[in-house]
């Protein structure tokens, strides 16, 4: 049950980060509206009110249709490869409904725009402000506050010693250093003809990405308790106190970040006379921009929060096929995980050695090497270390209450085990399908 | 001061770059002292590559409208003391520009004014400017 809970509240940041991405292009920022540029004059027309509302409307069903599409997790949250499978469908599934929406009204303003020719003059002329990018290397929060962070990482290391967590902490310090880095490089943008007000908005771009992500370089620490309480009783309890703090570490400062630059912006124009507009709406497709004249990699977001990435250029094109990689990692993974759902854990008598089999791993034991054979009521609680836990089924090295560091091969519903202890206090801990194939491994165990 | 290029047009961007700079600092937008972008910030502002940056300014430290430091980026800093070559170059250009003027129908009495009227605005923008 803690599985589903866990998988909805993934489901559910999904569907409100889509969400919310969706509806706030209905707020102009600048002179764009759902990621079009038009004349200021006109981004209170009425027919552009009423496209606005009514995709706010769809987005508002679209919602609700699929938050109820949680439902169908009941029948399958059990299975550890469906459930994935199910999150990676959801994801996609959500994008591509938002995404089919979002086109959708999208094209009704991109034919007002055509009809009524709202064209900003500026079309394909950039415009630079030499004192902006004289300037423009100061407004960043400078590096060197990652340093705490990195020793942070560095005391875990040597405190914990725990591999996953030094990866993701390793993970998420170089995620977030990279992202400092192409925030900082972003072209400075020419928002009007007076320097000052350039200078400000520039300033407070550069000033609150460095910022936000010199916080989140530190938003491992909300995954610790995690990692360090990875034991069977309160992982999952521990799992989504970790995900919850994680997820807010993560989105706030974007969020706030985002809102203030957008708040600064639209209240410095409003009162601006000389704003430079510019019309790049032929680079822009389905959220994505392609320019082969622009030599940047990545560019400030249309719609939505944060970056994007210009497919024309090399890197880009690369980053956008690791995408597509990635998904098909997710995929093979998930098909992995299929013998966790319908595999078995089972034992394999033979003259002078047996054979435990569980689905990747199978390990055999000689008979003059066991010191003794035990079966217990309940499995003690564990620790994992290295393997494999599903809700069915724990195979691996786990670090077991009591006994240390043993290997296990464990179906999870099935209550006793059996502990085989070898020479130098190393135990395996296995069972059956279920209760009397268990206790039937344990006689044929004792008699030879 | 405000450097507008347009990505669409059959005049290279180091020209376009370099012709901007000179109008500013004609107009006295850009007055002798003040710096300009290095070459690596102006060319990852443009999207562009530092070659053709290198290349605008390289023309402009030629013509004796800039000085490039290399730590500081470049600054306005007007030679007169190349004067005898620009003569020459001004002398070119005029011909060409001239000879394409009368073969448009422009009389010499047109030319001759609207070059005057360029001139008195430029010196009006230059009292505006040292005041």
């Amino acid at each position: 049950m803690f599985v589903l809970i866990i998988m909805l509240f993934v489901n559910i940041q999904i569907l409100i980060a889509m969400h919310y991405t969706t509806v706030s292009s209905i707020k102009p920022n600048g002179n764009i509206i759902l990621g079009l540029s038009i004349p200021t004059t006109h981004l209170l027309d009425e027919r552009i009110v009423k496209i606005c509302k009514e995709l706010k409307k769809e987005c508002n069903y679209v919602l609700l249709i699929c938050l109820f599409a949680n439902i169908l997790m009941l029948p399958i949250y059990e299975y550890a490869s469906f459930m994935l499978a199910f999150v990676l469908i959801y994801f996609i599934g959500v994008m591509g409904i938002y995404n089919v929406v979002f086109n959708k009204y999208v094209k009704q303003l991109k034919k007002l725009k055509v009809e009524n020719e709202w064209y900003t003059e500026n079309k394909n002329i950039l415009s630079i402000d030499t004192e902006l990018s004289r300037m423009k290397d100061t407004f960043p929060i400078s590096r060197i506050l990652f340093l705490p962070s990195f020793m942070i990482i560095v005391c875990c290391m040597f405190y914990f010693d725990n591999l996953f967590l030094n990866f993701y902490c390793l993970t998420i310090f170089i995620t977030t250093i990279v992202l400092y880095e192409f925030s900082i490089k972003l072209r400075s943008i020419t928002y009007s003809q007076n320097s000052g007000i350039n200078t400000a908005l520039n300033k407070a771009y550069k000033y609150h990405w460095s910022k936000c992500w010199i916080i989140l370089s530190y938003s491992y620490i909300g995954a610790i308790p995690m990692f360090v309480t990875i034991n069977y009783d309160y992982y999952v309890i521990y799992t989504v106190i970790s995900i919850s703090i994680v997820s807010l570490i993560t989105v706030l400062p974007m969020i706030i970040a985002d809102s203030k630059i957008k708040k600064l912006r639209s209240k410095l124009l409003q009162i601006e006379n000389e704003v430079i507009y510019v019309d790049e709406d032929e680079y822009w497709e389905n959220g994505n921009y392609n320019n082969k004249n622009d030599s940047r990699v990545f560019i400030e977001k249309r719609v939505g929060v944060g970056i994007t990435i210009n497919t024309a250029t090399k890197w880009g094109k690369i980053i956008n096929g690791s995408v597509y990689i990635v998904l098909v990692l997710s995929i093979v993974f998930i098909l992995s995980m299929l013998p966790y759902d319908f595999g078995k854990v089972s034992l394999v008598f033979n003259d002078d050695n047996i054979t435990i089999s569980a689905p990747y791993e199978s390990v055999t034991i000689e008979f003059d090497d066991i010191v003794s054979i035990d079966i217990l009521d309940t499995m003690p609680s564990a620790k994992k270390v290295m393997g494999t836990g599903t809700s069915r089924m724990r195979i691996g090295k786990y670090s077991v209450q009591d006994y240390g560091r043993c290997e296990i091969y464990i179906m999870t519903q099935v209550d006793p085990c059996i502990v085989i202890e070898l020479g130098n206090e190393e135990y395996i801990f296995v069972n059956g399908e279920n209760e009397i194939i268990t206790e039937q491994y344990y006689k044929m165990l004792i008699e030879n | 001061m405000i450097i507008k290029l347009d990505m669409n047009s059959a005049t290279p961007i180091y020209v376009q770059l370099r012709n901007q700079i000179v109008l500013a600092i004609g107009d006295k937008t850009l007055n002798e002292g003040d710096g300009l972008p290095t070459v690596r910030q102006l060319a990852s502002d443009i999207g562009i590559n530092m070659m053709t940056v290198n290349k605008a300014y390289g023309i402009l430290k030629n013509e004796g409208f800039i000085e490039i430091d290399r730590r500081h980026g470049a600054k306005v800093m007007i030679n007169k003391n190349i004067q005898h070559d620009y003569q020459e170059k001004m002398e070119s250009e005029l011909n060409l520009l001239l000879t394409e003027a009368s073969l448009k129908g422009f009389d010499t009495s047109e030319i001759l004014k609207l070059c005057q009227d360029i001139m008195n605005n430029l010196n009006k923008e230059k009292i505006i400017g040292e005041n």
